[in-house]
């Protein structure tokens, strides 16, 4: 595709989608949203878990290319798939879920391709009481209509990293690396005033 | 019950002399029986596509009325198939093991205007609740629209449990809407 054309084809997209152009509100989808996290430990190999379902809703404005995220996160649901481990991430030294029982994100600064898909989103992360830049970029962006609830459902998968040193958690730093990558499913459902 | 009136000369007469009104019968193809959700946070309707209904109602003697519904579980409807196929399944409807809802008037009351409040019991999913549903009749001659709305827990009735019964999933309350077409009403 030359320029011009994907240039067209973009601004095709963003006026379909464009009638009465206002920003639409999305619910997340908790059946399909999910943080997974990863560390290196010892260099060696990458210990996962995951955050679940995560609660949410997100705001695009397709016309101006603006947008706005808030998630909140139950630090209570990491999960390894370890007994021992999560129960070990949960204590007042690494997750301190009693003192902190919910994480958050809000990001405002959107990026939005020609097309006027989710490119990246940055904004602050709050752990543990404290708060972080995190930028999430979009390994893929889509919007689709479910043909379960017939209404427009948009998501994608996204990835970041933060330092976990930063939020005050450095045990058995440098063996597991502080550097924690990311990586988001997310799908949300469009709420009209319904 | 008094003995029918088995002469056809005498049919007629003994019609307009009868002190109860003929049986009123419900048009299914004029009828609608629908039931609404929200799953995750969106509106899902479903209806009921094969049922019958029986009924005695005079409008000028509403007390006395009665009400029966049968509900086919399997004909439960949505848009897309594979909620329909979903809902039949034990954890939703158990369409298998309990194949009928039914719904029977314990009594009618007149509010006025062509509004009535109609108590009564609903067996669903083996489970029995009284409900009282409010009832708007807009009658023409002899024939009339009763239609009206209320709200179920669907977790009285067990439908959706486990993993299911989150409402962040699907909600608990389910708002069912009916619109009945019936024949054969006296006068108003």
């Amino acid at each position: 595709m030359s320029l011009r054309h994907r240039l067209a084809f973009g601004v095709l997209v963003l006026s379909a989608g464009s009638a009465g152009a206002e920003p639409v509100r999305y619910r997340f989808d908790p059946t399909h949203t999910v943080a997974y996290f990863e560390l290196l430990h010892f260099g060696t190999s990458t210990i996962r878990g995951r955050f679940a379902p995560l609660a949410g809703e997100v705001t695009i404005d397709r016309v101006s290319r603006q947008g706005r995220v808030q998630v909140e996160i139950d630090t209570s649901t990491a999960s390894t798939g370890v007994a021992v481990l999560d129960a070990r991430l949960k204590e007042a030294d690494m997750l301190a879920v009693q003192a902190h029982p919910r994480a958050y994100l809000v990001a405002e600064r959107f990026e939005f391709d020609a097309a006027g898909r989710v490119k990246s989103l940055r904004g602050e992360f709050t752990l543990r009481g404290a708060s972080l830049a995190l930028e999430l970029r979009a390994l893929r962006f889509n919007c689709y209509t479910s043909p379960l609830l017939r209404v427009e459902v948009c998501g994608g998968d996204f990835e970041g990293s933060f330092s976990r040193g930063a939020a005050g958690i450095t045990h058995s730093l440098p063996f597991v690396s502080d550097t924690v990558r990311l990586l988001v499913q997310v799908e949300a459902i469009r709420d009209d005033a319904r | 019950m008094k003995p029918p009136c088995r002469r056809w000369r005498l049919a007629v007469l003994c019609i307009a002399l009868s002190p109860a009104a003929p049986a009123q019968s419900v048009d299914p193809s004029h009828s609608e029986l629908v039931f609404v959700t929200r799953m995750m946070g969106v509106p899902v309707q479903g209806r009921f596509t094969r049922w019958d209904a029986t009924l005695q109602f005079d409008p000028r003697h509403a007390q006395a009325g009665r009400v029966a519904l049968r509900i086919d579980i399997a004909s439960a409807s949505f848009v897309a198939s594979e909620v329909s196929a979903e809902a039949r399944r034990a954890v939703w409807f158990d369409a298998a093991q309990f194949p009928q809802a039914a719904f029977a008037s314990a009594a009618i009351k007149p509010l006025g205007g062509g509004r009535f409040e109609m108590s009564g019991r609903l067996t669903l999913k083996g489970r029995e609740r009284d409900l009282v549903i409010p009832v708007n009749l807009a009658q023409t001659g002899s024939t009339g629209r009763a239609s009206g709305s209320f709200t179920l827990q669907r977790l009285d009735f067990g439908i959706g449990t486990g993993e299911w019964a989150d409402a962040s999933l699907v909600e608990h309350e389910v708002q069912v809407r009916f619109q009945i077409a019936l024949t054969g009403l006296g006068a108003p």
